[in-house]
């Protein structure tokens, strides 16, 4: 089956093809893994490998950290193996920085600085110059930040920087895209239904964070009919400021150049104070809570988690490494290998746990099967959790986990603009510059019993979340014994 | 713009074919101290016998399932015990048949005894599986984005590692198409019908796509989903896979493309040691049903429970014929980017729309010209077709002007030179060009090809192909849906509306 949108984008007829993968859509690349017991794990224990060092850039080398005299902290790399720049601007703001009554503002605010034209240049006179030129500004709002990004060809470079200063620096946030953004926004929000694993994902978040919290409260049509240009005019002009950016570089180019090039596009913008409001308190949650929202479909899509950390948190390493084993690592770990190896249940099946969130973020896994299977997968997925729990993790599992890790280390700083991007945002979260020299020691120094306390801590089982999208008459009643089932129309944000 | 991007850039590509036929291609390039590796067979769904429907994909899936020395820790006592499983399987076919005859019914006693013995013999067999070992082996020694894929006319294999385990690929890759072992393969059939459920059943886009091929291919294989149809798939059987396999896994039909920090005088002693003892096979003999002249417009409603979307599929040349470079220019001036026509009128000024795409899809036997677009509440599918068709008017009667040209061209020569940015992007790339025509330099002649259409050609491939009786157009509105299966994965084809008009 073509899924063209992809594809097109190619251009090229030799591309154009419909790829259907084996692996679904499961995190991380990582692994834990069992002793060799087979006749070849034994030939390849006998290859010997030429050690290989991985160079981590840092600043003061291959990447200059500088800061305009207005606050806005650059990064910088030269990179010359392609004709290109590259270019990314991080502002804090975000869909957790939004007004109670205004959720989808981020999105929207994202949207029209790249859509809405400029106070010197028309959007449709922005696109088109774009368009001839090849090149693209794209900006997106995330929970909590806003970026803006920008690639052009190394000769373009100036011009490209000039269009990226003015959509940063003079959005006109112009009625016209405004009322076509909004529009789409909101069929779009008609049509979450349709897709079942999208339609469970805001079940399963407003399940777990309740409505009382910006990321529980699912957005509706009426919320976004409500928002206004004024609206991101406002909010642009609150977070958008010098003091509340950093920008990373790197590409085709001279570092002085540069530096002297962005220094006249953004060095007269005045600095002035920037106010956040503080982010709402994550509601704690004690208690199971079973939700069906009946989809007559022949396959249901399925939930099962709790809360789980924020990036404050120092146990957040022996937390990606619990998750790796239990669900975080594609066909090794222990819920893709009961779920879908061993019983067929499922394509995709995983979990999720994320570490690096301002709040407390969810632990989530998820999984697509056939009606009649939801309790038996809920059932493994729930054993599961328990498992690692109640017993230790084997020596082999966690020293392949963490090996998992080292060996493809050196992929995170395969590109020079990835890394400087990688390095703005150790900044951004608040984390030293040496993060990712000394992170492979933070893996190294967790412990099996580790592995099982966070499990404990951060697992919880007889708590836990369950969502399910699926054919009612089928599902409601295996739920049952998974705890009292409260039904929801799909319909009902309408 | 005057001088090519590219002319300053030189790929620098080794070519070699051992004497088995393994065809190989290596670009070095030192920037990251990694290489990707791309393995593609010349194989695709489009290959598959009558009623295997699906079996070129659920392959695919069984390369991960070890070989005869990976993933058993005893293949002397495992492999009898497949072969035991494959004859039951084949029995619980033949009893569960008969309710498909005539007044015919299956003997429940006898099905449920079956159902037991598989069950048993599958509780030995695992006994002596070792599962996952190839991707464990593979993520230990840091690999990343390991996976494969399918489509019409291709199935590959890919996987970016550090530099020092390019023996570990050879090993791994080497052993799995010499020797592969299809074990737990009735599980994987399971898991693909899964998967079938996520992407096409239970997916609004997917079934349009499916009735959409469906209905503008009466005879070339591309009528058929690569993720086969719910009654082919549940039939499919472990000899079925091996034969294909042997049939279209030789290293004379096969491309493997390397690229990265590597010798390519290495890589060549390397993968001459691992794969060059695989025997090659004599060449497939394939050759797909013609498809016969379109004789007028096809309309196609597919009706399930979700919001209404459209999809229009118009008939052009495959691969190589050179109105696919003008098709490919007017899919980019129709339908790439914010300045592109149908965004501007459809999305931007008119409202018709939420989103809008047109491109084309060429294979290459066939091609498609394919528009989807989602409509905005409350317009109808008819207004959107209407505005469809007043925009390819307008292309057929005026050629594109100098400045949507220009755009055009910049944007291709930026596409090349972004392409080479990845190294797994690039042996794609080179892989496929290979795979389909033979020559790795097509990727890049096609655009130069793409780069000197002119605007009248443009003009006239859109009065040439954008016109009703080349079409299908598919929409996709409210309805119940096709009945629930009457069991595991079956479907009753005659209620697939798209299949009765």
């Amino acid at each position: 089956m073509p899924h063209p949108a992809v594809a097109w984008r190619a251009r090229s007829a030799v591309l154009l093809a419909g790829l259907w993968l084996v692996a679904g859509c499961t995190g991380h690349a990582l692994t834990a893994a069992r002793p060799p017991q087979s006749p070849g794990a034994a030939r390849v224990a006998q290859l010997h490998f030429a050690p290989l060092e991985t160079h981590i850039p840092r600043v003061g080398r291959e990447i200059e950290r500088r800061v305009l005299p207005n606050g806005i902290i650059v990064y910088l790399a030269e990179d010359r193996s392609l004709p290109t720049i590259d270019a990314t601007a991080l502002f804090r703001a975000g869909s957790l920085y939004e007004p109670v009554d205004r959720q989808g503002l981020a999105q929207l605010t994202a949207s029209q600085l790249r859509n809405g034209g400029t106070t010197r240049m028309s959007y449709e006179r922005l696109n088109d110059e774009l368009e001839v030129l090849g090149a693209s500004i794209e900006a997106s709002a995330s929970l909590e930040a806003i970026s803006v990004s920008v690639g052009a060809l190394a000769k373009d470079s100036d011009r490209a920087l000039e269009l990226f200063a003015d959509v940063i620096r003079r959005p006109a946030f112009a009625p016209q895209p405004f009322e076509t953004a909004r529009g789409r926004m909101i069929e779009d929000l008609r049509r979450v239904k349709d897709n079942p694993p999208r339609l469970m994902a805001r079940e399963f978040s407003r399940a777990l964070y309740t409505e009382a919290h910006p990321l529980g409260r699912p957005l509706t049509v009426g919320e976004v009919s409500r928002i206004t240009p004024a609206d991101l005019q406002g909010y642009a002009q609150q977070f958008a400021r010098p003091a509340n950016m950093m920008l990373a570089v790197a590409g085709d180019f001279d570092g002085p150049s540069m530096w002297a090039k962005l220094t006249a596009l953004f060095g007269d913008w005045v600095a002035d104070p920037v106010r956040l409001p503080a982010f709402p308190a994550v509601p704690s949650r004690d208690a199971r809570r079973v939700t069906l929202v009946p989809r007559d479909l022949t396959q249901a899509s399925l939930a099962v988690g709790n809360l789980g950390i924020d990036r404050r948190n120092p146990d957040r390493y022996a937390v990606e490494l619990m998750d790796l084993i239990l669900g975080g690592s594609g066909f090794s770990s222990r819920i893709m290998d009961r779920v879908r190896a061993d019983e067929g249940l499922a394509y995709s099946v995983g979990t999720s746990f994320p570490t690096g969130w301002p709040v407390t973020g969810p632990f989530r896994a998820t999984a697509q099967t056939r009606n009649e299977n939801v309790a038996r997968t809920v059932t493994l997925i729930l054993e599961e959790m328990e498992r690692i729990r109640r017993e230790p993790v084997t020596p082999e599992e966690l020293a392949r986990a963490r090996q998992a890790l080292e060996s493809s280390y050196v992929f995170r700083f395969s590109s020079r603009y990835a890394t400087v991007v990688q390095l703005m945002r150790l900044e951004f979260d608040g984390e030293p510059a040496d993060y990712y020299e000394t992170l492979l020691d933070r893996y190294r120094a967790v412990t099996i019993a580790d592995i099982q306390r966070v499990a404990i801590a951060y697992l919880r089982p007889d708590a836990a979340t369950i969502v399910v999208v699926g054919d009612a008459a089928k599902v409601e009643a295996q739920l049952a014994r998974f705890g009292p089932v409260e039904r929801l129309s799909p319909d009902r944000l309408e | 713009m005057a001088a090519s991007e590219l002319d300053g850039i030189d790929l620098p590509i080794t070519e070699y074919t051992l004497k088995n036929g393994l065809h190989l291609l290596i670009v070095e390039r030192r920037e990251s101290p990694t290489f990707s590796a791309y393995l593609r067979f010349r194989v695709g769904s489009a290959n598959e016998p009558a009623g295997q429907t699906g079996l070129a994909h659920l392959l695919e899936h069984m390369m991960f399932k070890g070989t005869r020395q990976f993933g058993t820790t005893d293949p002397g006592k495992e492999l009898p015990l497949l072969d035991r499983l494959d004859a039951l399987y084949r029995d619980l076919q033949a009893e569960t048949a008969k309710a498909e005859q005539p007044g015919g019914a299956a003997d429940p006693k006898v099905v449920a005894q079956l159902e037991r013995q598989i069950a048993a013999l599958e509780g030995e067999a695992k006994r002596f599986i070792v599962r996952n070992e190839l991707w464990e082996i593979y993520q230990r020694n840091g690999a990343v984005g390991l996976n494969a894929s399918t489509s019409h006319e291709g199935t590959q294999y890919f996987v970016s590692l550090p530099k020092n385990r390019l023996e570990l690929w050879a090993l791994l890759e080497s052993d799995r198409i010499r020797d592969p072992v299809f074990r737990e393969f009735y599980t994987e059939r399971e898991v693909v019908m899964e998967e079938r459920r996520q992407r096409t059943d239970t997916n609004p886009r997917g079934l349009l796509y499916e009735a959409g091929l469906a209905s503008s291919f009466f005879a070339l294989p591309y009528r058929h989903p690569v993720a086969g149809w719910p009654g082919d798939l549940e039939h499919l059987s472990r000899p079925q896979a091996r034969d294909f396999f042997r049939a279209y896994y030789a290293p004379n039909n096969a491309v493997a493309v390397l690229v990265g920090d590597l010798d390519p005088a290495e890589v060549i002693r390397t993968v001459e040691r691992y794969f060059g003892d695989i025997p090659a096979q004599p060449a497939p003999r394939w050759f797909p049903s013609g498809e016969p002249p379109q004789s007028g417009e096809r309309r196609v409603q597919v009706e399930f429970p979700a919001e209404p979307q459209l999809l229009m599929l118009y008939r052009i040349p495959g691969l190589g014929d050179p109105d696919t470079h003008a098709l490919d220019v007017l899919g980019s001036l129709l339908g790439d980017g914010r300045t592109s026509r149908l965004h501007r009128r459809l999305v931007e000024e008119r409202r018709l729309v939420s989103s809008i795409s047109a491109g084309q899809w060429v294979l290459r036997y066939a091609g498609l010209f394919v528009v989807q677009a989602t409509p905005r509440a409350p317009h109808t599918l008819a207004e959107v077709e209407a505005a469809i068709d007043e925009e390819f008017r307008a292309a057929q009667a005026e050629p594109p002007t100098d400045r949507e040209m220009l755009k055009v061209r910049n944007q291709l020569e930026v596409a090349a030179v972004r392409d080479l940015a990845s190294n797994r992007g690039l042996a794609s790339r080179l892989g496929a060009a290979w795979a389909l025509t033979g020559d790795w330099r097509y990727a890049f002649e096609e655009r130069k090809k793409i780069q000197a259409v002119t605007a009248e050609e443009v003009r006239a491939a859109a009065a040439r192909y954008l016109i009703p009786e080349r079409r299908t157009v598919v929409s996709l509105v409210r309805g119940a849906g096709a009945p629930p299966p009457t069991r595991a994965g079956r479907q009753d084809p005659a209620a697939r509306p798209w299949e009765t008009h």
